[in-house]
């Protein structure tokens, strides 16, 4: 709850107090002040009874003056002669005269006469009433009440005054007490016109005495007689007599007005109450202005509380405002706003005196994010100059690294901002932040310094390695040249031959190898041959294969012969089981005779100058070094002149293309065939473009090797 | 190149398949020779859908041949095309090998001996 409803709820509560106090004050006085009006109402109706009674017995005085002044009366009085007396009374009384009782008393006091006729009439006048009139000094007013008697309870306004006879001495003596009475309501008719008010009396016994005709009386009766009821008086007697309250005020309303009700104990003149007197008053008017009054005064008090807390209210709302003002620029600072300026006003009470102090907390404040503002914007500029430095020196990374790192930068940078994220918790500040980019920075500069080192250490070996390589390859190149010298480039100058061949390595060196050498002194040796395998090893077996070849064939045993001991020969030591196929022909330089033997090798083609392509005759016979002890079967053919025999190792006919089509024996027999007279080297040359244009680039799996003979016979000289 | 290694009836049989050439014959040798391991093996090499065999896969086989005979271990060819089959023929390799048309005839062959 805010202080402000407090403060008014609590002034509320207190000003509620005070006025309820006030009120009750006030009620507690109109109270008062309302027994002390009754009082005096009842003390003016009395005055008012007095005045009636007065009234009704200074009649009743002159009635008895005028009986008591006849002489005659006098002398009967004094002589207290009753028979005279009452001759005379009753011819008097009987002459008009308006009184109930008369009762003429001797001077000693007895009772002389009574208007009343029954024999033990009552008199009006008690001795103790009776003595001071007797002395000529007293006269009585007042109301007297008869009890019992014949005529039962009589409630009386009895006036009494001494009888005066002058003597003869001139003085007058008093010679007897005449008293009178008349019925109470001649006083009562009286109270009526001097108070305007219904006037009811009640007895001692609670007998209605006077007033029943009253339209008021059943309620008047009714309220007078509360005790009553509570009383063992008998239902029916209940109904007829009242006990009124002795002396009092109430009011009551009857036919939509309001009365007030005034009783009046009568005092009885020997003592005691004679009758009681119920007073009726309307005062219809006076209520309702009473009323009126009262409502005025609540609206009043209301209206003050309303008008005081209203004031209050507009007071503390004005002076709160200033005090809310305060608490939001409070509010502000602490949630870090400091720039929105409000002015708060100041004062010398506390409200401007918080103020006051807000206005320079704010100031402090001000002050604090204007240096903490600057001190960013330092930050800031460092931060921008340390990360300039930080991509200057990224620009020396390679590609990939200095992304990532730039990346990672752009990360940290966002993290930081993010004031949630754990990053930014375990980083704390912006030197933090520096000091992380900084160590991924030098992580990645050392791992690609380790990078760096370990690919200069590799260069080096591979530098190394190719240096090795080049020496090596300086080497195969050498063995290339030695292979390809030790084949016969030049073929022996003869008329009917015409030899060209051509080994084309699959690599540096190769496996294959062909040959020509004479062999005694009219024939020629003539070799092809494929070492299984290719490269470095092939070539070596190649050589020690030829020169054994070489050496065997020279010997003259013939072809057979020769490939039956070079097979031994190579077989003795063969633990790589390295092995060579090898076809070997010995051509009669004189008469073009073919003989030949094939150690596991491709046969040759022959074709005739006609361009008819055969196939030489299969003779039996291994591949070289895989068997020591193997039979070759040796076969003889004569050439024709214009024959050609081409020799050719399986790289021709097994050459790929780059679909993996294989060049095939077709291919070789329609590539060689037709009918051509042209030298050896052009057919040579024809073949092995045609292998070429078939592999169409595609990489050359095994050694290439072909030798064309071209016999030209006896003729040769003249054809060729 | 491609090689299978099965075992039928206690004959290992290599069903080869493609080329064989001076490229991947040390892969064919290896396989040949652990085939042949070092007991009394008995070994197919089944050649149906094999296209090409060089000189340097001859001598795979020679060398696994060579191998195995101080072992008393057999070596069997099956079902050669008809261009490889000259190869052997050429080369007088028919005559170092048992040569099978078919590989179950190889592997009968084998378990009976």
């Amino acid at each position: 709850m805010l202080l402000r409803t407090r403060i008014i709820l609590f002034v509320f509560v207190t000003l509620a107090l005070v006025a309820a106090l006030l009120i009750g004050v006030v009620v507690l006085r109109d109270e008062e002040s309302g027994q002390r009006a009754r009082d005096l109402e009842l003390e003016r109706l009395g005055a008012v009874w007095r005045l009636a009674v007065t009234e009704a017995a200074t009649q009743v005085d002159q009635d008895l003056t005028r009986l008591t002044a006849d002489p005659e009366v006098l002398r009967a009085l004094a002589a207290g002669q009753r028979g005279a007396l009452a001759t005379r009374l009753t011819a008097l009384v009987g002459g008009g005269e308006a009184l109930d009782e008369i009762n003429l008393y001797g001077a000693d006091g007895a009772l002389l006469y009574a208007a009343d006729p029954s024999l033990d009439a009552l008199p009006l006048l008690t001795k103790p009433l009776l003595d001071p009139v007797l002395t000529g000094r007293g006269r009585v007013r007042g109301v007297r009440l008869l009890d019992g008697g014949p005529r039962g309870g009589r409630t009386l306004l009895t006036a009494a005054a001494p009888v005066f006879r002058v003597g003869a001495d001139g003085n007058g003596r008093v010679v007897g007490v005449a008293a009178a009475a008349v019925d109470l309501s001649a006083a009562l008719e009286g109270l009526r016109a001097a108070t305007g008010g219904r006037v009811f009396a009640v007895g001692r016994d609670g007998a209605l005495l006077d007033g029943g005709g009253d339209p008021l009386w059943p309620v008047v009766k009714s309220l007078a007689a509360p005790e009553a009821r509570n009383s063992l008086v008998a239902p029916e007697a209940r109904e007829s007599l009242v006990t009124p309250e002795a002396r009092g005020v109430q009011t009551f309303a009857a036919a939509g007005r309001q009365y007030a009700l005034a009783s009046l104990p009568v005092a009885d003149l020997a003592g005691g109450r004679a009758a009681t007197l119920l007073v009726a008053t309307d005062v219809t008017a006076t209520v309702a202005e009473q009323r009126l009054w009262s409502l005025a005064q609540g609206a009043a008090v209301l209206a003050v509380l309303l008008a005081a807390l209203a004031l209050l209210y507009g007071y503390l709302r004005r002076n709160f405002a200033v005090l809310d003002e305060a608490v939001r620029a409070l509010q502000a600072i602490s949630q870090g706003r400091s720039m929105g300026y409000v002015e708060l006003p100041t004062g010398n009470d506390e409200i401007g005196r918080i103020g006051g102090a807000v206005a320079v907390f704010r100031g402090v404040m001000r002050d604090l994010e204007r240096t903490a503002g600057q001190r960013d914007r330092r930050l800031r500029r460092q931060q921008r100059f340390i990360r300039r430095q930080m991509e200057t020196l990224a620009v020396t990374l390679e590609e990939d690294a200095r992304q990532s790192l730039l990346d990672e930068l752009r990360q940290i940078e966002t993290d930081a901002q993010d004031s949630a994220s754990p990053q930014s918790k375990g980083v704390g500040d912006e030197l933090g932040l520096l000091a992380l980019g900084f160590s991924r920075l030098a992580t990645r500069v050392s791992t690609q310094q380790v990078q760096l080192t370990q690919m200069v250490r590799d260069l080096r070996d591979a530098l190394a390695d190719k240096r090795r390589l080049i020496s090596l390859q300086q080497e195969l190149e050498i063995a290339r040249t030695m292979q390809l010298s030790i084949l016969p480039q030049a073929f022996p100058d003869s008329a009917g031959l015409d030899i060209a061949a051509r080994m084309i390595p699959a690599k540096e060196v190769g496996g294959d190898f062909y040959d020509v050498f004479p062999v005694g002194d009219d024939r020629l040796g003539l070799v092809i041959a494929d070492v299984s395998g290719k490269g470095i090893p092939a070539a070596f077996f190649m050589l020690i294969a030829r020169t054994m070849l070489r050496a065997v064939a020279e010997s003259g045993v013939g072809p057979g012969e020769t490939l039956r001991r070079v097979n031994t020969l190579l077989a003795a030591e063969n633990e790589q089981m390295m092995f060579v196929t090898v076809f070997y022909a010995e051509l009669d330089t004189r008469s073009g005779a073919l003989c030949f033997a094939n150690g596991g090798h491709n046969p040759p083609l022959r074709v005739t100058a006609a361009g008819a392509v055969s196939v030489l005759e299969r003779s039996a016979g291994i591949a070289l070094a895989v068997m020591p002890d193997m039979p070759f079967a040796e076969r003889r053919i004569a050439l024709a002149p214009g024959d050609r025999v081409i020799l050719f190792t399986d790289g021709v006919t097994e050459a790929f293309d780059a679909n993996g089509a294989m060049y095939g024996d077709d291919r070789l027999a329609a590539a060689v065939g037709g009918p051509q007279d042209a030298p050896a080297r052009t057919s040579l040359d024809g073949l092995l473009a045609d292998v070429a244009r078939f592999a169409d680039g595609a990489p050359q799996s095994d050694d290439i090797t072909v030798l064309v003979l071209r016999w030209c016979g006896a003729m040769g000289a003249a054809a060729g | 190149m491609n090689i299978t290694e099965d075992s039928v009836g206690g004959v290992t049989v290599l069903r080869t398949e493609g080329r064989i050439d001076s490229g991947n014959a040390s892969d064919f040798e290896s396989h040949l020779v652990r085939a042949v391991g070092e007991g009394k093996a008995r070994l197919v090499v089944d050649m149906a859908q094999l296209t090409y065999i060089s000189s340097a896969g001859l001598r795979a086989l020679l060398i696994a041949a060579k191998k195995a005979r101080p072992n008393g271990g057999r070596i069997a060819l099956s079902a050669m095309a008809a261009h490889i089959r000259e190869v052997f023929d050429l080369s007088g390799f028919s005559s170092l090998f048992e040569i099978h048309p078919t590989e179950a005839a190889a592997v009968a062959a084998l378990a009976a001996g």
